[in-house]
């Protein structure tokens, strides 16, 4: 009897040794992680995810169009093309001008004071337009004045205006603050365009 | 925290795949641009490439390149209905493709790309696409998709996309088991295997692992050393072996795996891992020394550590040297309960003492581990519980982050609540859907920040509305005294004036105010003349002084003739520019009216609200889904550790069990 029970009791340790071999096995392929995962099977799960994520690209698509809707209409009402004016911000190059700050008056009162992230600068460098003001004038002459801040050369500290008159017609106005390198004199330059 | 290490490499590389087509379609923008410029620069004109040549295109990559991809595609969509994207419309079509791939939006760009693509003059862009778009379908498990996409072109590919293409293909191939046609090694210097599978398309897979794999397995270049691929495929192919029990081909594989050349972290934790798997590999096939030597190569601190000291123990055991195998679990036992590794090397020590014939020992420690493994299992509840009560993307989601948008690009941050589910994160398929689940988040805080917006344009329109029909009814009274008319009336008169006068050219039309009366007076005196002549009186003298005053007003009107005239040209000058401003003043009026008689947008904003509320809907029907599918994740995952948990409990009392009979029979200490 007792030998039966010890026979009993080497073969659970026996397979004792073999449910965890099995177990560690599985373990150790399971985490088989590649820099692009083999996929699992598709299970019940899966499926679900698949089909939340079509429904997910759906709403994006809806919310993308809603939301350009929504500002086509708060232009209109906000910002008409007989008064809007828009002021945008470019970089080009920018190796003798580390921006920081920019400030914007217009007729003579301030209406854009903006500074800048690392990120923000980058992207500006690497050729984004940033729409920095919008806002509505009267027809007739108006005045743009531009003050930039930043490091210069040498890293000194650098700030530069730029100033601009412009006629507001019917149409909408766009105004573009450019920095940009100057190969003549190994200095920034400051300058505004007009868009038509 | 321990398979993290490798993870985030690998996520990082997949983020920097997922950015890698929008940025290759820029770069390529930029030299389609240059190239432009310098057929059609002119000295008075040209424009540097890198300026941009619409004002909405540089806004959009403004925003793109702070990864802000939905405010991106908004602006690309406007600019698409606005069409004020005229000199970079079709880069600018591209890039809205690229962005929606970053953004999660497969079936958008692959549409995009399938209309575009097709036709785009470089070779390079249209492999690039779709090889990205291939690689991205698959890291969702579209495996038909992917294969569709990998399968195009790809003549113009780098060599190191070529290499990671026919990998992934690889992949996807052992993903449908098969691994016949990729034995051993023995195709040497065989064709790449694009070329390859053009030759004999009917193998499809099969034939293209067999070249294919081999290919990228034996490719090795004299300048960047081992194909990088290369250990993935093998550890995957090994893996798989393991799985249809061919053990010592699968250490052959997985020992491949570890001894290619270590290049950086990701690298050595993948050689770690590698080893361990054919260290157990080795244990399968019952060759306990081999698997001692390769356990014994994993790196201390290496991730996979605590699975290297399991199997080292069990190699041991395996060699019947029991006191070797305490020495690696008995470190095990104090790591962190957490790790599968500990929970079983808290059954292989007693174990172990029990092979020992060290009982009481034995039995001391399957009482901890009994007490362990309820604790755990406690814990595991306690979870489960904390499962179904609290938010789930609470649980993996910072709050902070909700205030940013945070690019989809960035480690997801895992909050310490619930460590069971690291595991369960570090998948793709449920880092997808986490992201999907913070898109929507932050579509849902943005709507509902539009809400609030549109309230307000609402009222402002309303306040427009009425002060143009305030417009309207000035207009209709100014029109009543109205200058133009008057003035254009003034101009006829003063016109027909001197034209009479140039074509009488005696003054006589130009008369002032008092010489008309003159004249009339002296027409009275002529008529009294004729009526005394007529009666027959003696008019002479008067006809006399008639007739001087006559040539005399006659005289002063020649006289003041050419005065009078130029006067009158003066007069009719001013009269036309006083008539040019009244015009554009005019116009201004009639551009202000027309604005005015524009209809109410309340109507419009209503449907513009009616919508938005729809999308939030779908938002929130979504988001609950998403819960309801990472919950239910969750909870299987939960639910596998404890089963787990429970299964060592079951063993753990077993052994007790057949301890204490054989403490009866034996007599314990």
């Amino acid at each position: 009897m007792f030998g039966s029970r010890i026979e009993f009791g080497r073969r659970c340790s026996d397979l004792f040794i073999g449910l965890l071999l099995s177990s560690l096995l599985s373990s150790a392929l399971a985490v088989a992680d590649t820099p692009v995962p083999i996929a699992a099977p598709a299970t019940g799960a899966n499926t679900q995810q698949h089909a939340l994520n079509e429904q997910v690209q759906d709403i994006k698509k809806q919310a993308l169009e809603l939301n350009r809707d929504l500002f086509n209409l708060e232009e209109e009402l906000l910002f008409p093309a007989n008064t809007q004016v828009a002021v945008f911000v470019s970089l080009d190059v920018g190796e003798f001008f580390q921006l920081d700050a920019v400030q914007v008056k217009l007729d003579d009162k301030v209406v854009a004071n903006y500074l800048y992230t690392e990120r923000q600068v980058d992207a500006l460098q690497r050729g984004g337009v940033q729409r920095l003001y919008v806002g509505n004038v009267k027809g007739g002459k108006h005045e743009i004045v531009a003050v930039f801040t930043g490091r210069g050369p040498h890293e000194r500290d650098y700030r530069r205006g730029a100033t601009f008159t412009f006629e507001k017609a019917d149409q909408a106005k766009y105004v573009e603050l450019k920095i940009v390198d100057s190969m003549a004199n190994y200095q920034p330059e400051f300058q505004i365009k007009e868009w038509q | 925290m321990r398979d993290c290490a490798v993870s985030a490499l690998m996520r990082c590389r997949q983020a920097l795949a997922r950015i890698a087509l929008p940025l290759l379609i820029l770069t390529s923008a930029h030299a389609a641009a240059t190239a432009s410029d310098s057929a059609t620069d002119t000295p008075a004109d040209a424009e540097k490439p890198s300026s941009v040549q619409d004002l909405r295109y540089g806004v959009v990559l403004y925003d793109f390149f702070q990864d802000d991809y939905f405010q991106a595609l908004t602006e690309l969509l406007l600019g698409e209905q606005k069409q004020d994207i005229p000199h970079h419309a079709e880069f600018a079509q591209l890039l809205r493709g690229g962005i929606s791939l970053s953004y999660g939006m497969d079936r958008q760009a692959r549409a995009i790309f399938d209309a575009l693509l097709a036709q785009h003059p470089r070779a390079e862009v249209r492999d690039r696409a779709w090889f990205y778009l291939g690689k991205n379908l698959y890291e969702r498990g579209d495996n038909v998709g992917a294969l569709e996409m990998l399968q195009r072109g790809g003549e113009h590919l780098p060599t190191s996309l070529v290499d990671e293409r026919n990998y992934l293909r690889a992949n996807i191939a052992l993903q449908s088991d098969d691994l016949e046609g990729a034995g051993v090694p023995q195709i040497k210097n065989a064709a790449p295997p694009q070329r390859a599978a053009a030759e004999s398309p009917k193998k499809g897979i099969a034939g293209f692992f067999q070249k294919g794999t081999e290919w990228l397995l034996q490719r090795n270049t004299p300048d960047d050393g081992a194909n990088p691929w290369s250990p993935y495929l093998l550890f995957n192919r090994g893996a798989l072996l393991a799985r249809r029990g061919d053990w010592q081909a699968a250490a052959n594989d997985f020992n491949a795996a570890g001894n290619q050349p270590l290049r950086d972290e990701e690298h050595k934790a993948l050689r770690d891992r590698a080893l361990v798997a054919a260290g157990y590999a080795y244990l399968g096939a019952n060759e306990s020394q081999a698997a001692l030597a390769t356990f014994r190569q994993v790196r201390l601190n290496s991730p996979f550590a605590d699975k290297a000291l399991l199997g080292y123990g069990w190699a041991a055991v395996q060699a019947q040297d029991y006191p070797l195998a305490l020495q690696p679990w008995q470190t095990l036992n104090e790591r962190s309960l957490l790790l599968p590794a500990v929970q079983e090397s808290l059954l292989a020590v007693p174990y172990a003492y029990e092979k020992l014939n060290a009982l009481a020992r034995a039995l001391q420690e399957y009482e901890r581990a009994e007490q362990l493994f309820n604790q755990e299992i406690a814990r595991i509840d306690a979870a489960q519980a904390q499962l179904q009560s609290v938010s789930l993307l609470s649980l993996w989601l910072e709050p902070d982050s909700a205030d940013t948008w945070i690019s989809r690009h960035q480690e997801l941050p895992v909050t310490p609540q619930l460590p069971y589910l690291e595991h369960l994160l570090a998948l793709n398929s449920i880092q997808d859907a986490i992201k999907d689940m913070r898109d929507l988040a932050m579509l849902d805080r943005y709507l509902v920040d539009w809400q609030e917006r549109l309230s307000a344009l609402d009222t402002a329109q309303a306040l427009q509305y009425q002060r143009r029909q305030k417009i309207l009814q000035d207009h209709q009274e100014r029109k009543a005294a109205d200058t133009y008319q008057r003035l254009l009336q003034q101009r006829a008169e003063v016109a027909s004036a001197l034209q009479q006068a140039e074509r009488d050219a005696d003054g006589r039309g130009l008369q002032s105010a008092a010489e008309i009366a003159t004249t009339k007076r002296l027409e009275r005196v002529r008529q009294h003349i004729d009526s005394l002549k007529q009666s027959g009186q003696d008019v002479a003298a008067a006809e006399e002084s008639y007739r001087r005053y006559s040539g005399l007003l006659l005289w002063q009107a020649q006289e003041n003739y050419a005065a009078r005239r130029w006067e009158l040209t003066k007069q009719l000058r001013e009269l036309d520019r006083q008539l040019a401003d009244a015009q554009q003043q005019q116009l201004r009026v009639d551009n202000l009216v027309e604005r005015a008689r524009q209809p109410e947008q309340g109507e419009r904003i209503r449907a513009l609200a009616t919508r938005l509320q729809t999308s939030l809907n779908n938002i929130h029907n979504a988001q609950q889904q998403g819960e309801k599918v990472l919950r239910e994740r969750a909870r299987a995952e939960l639910q596998a550790q404890r089963a787990r948990l429970v299964t060592y409990l079951a063993r753990t009392r077993l052994a007790k069990a057949r301890l204490y009979d054989k403490g009866t029979t034996e007599a314990l200490p």
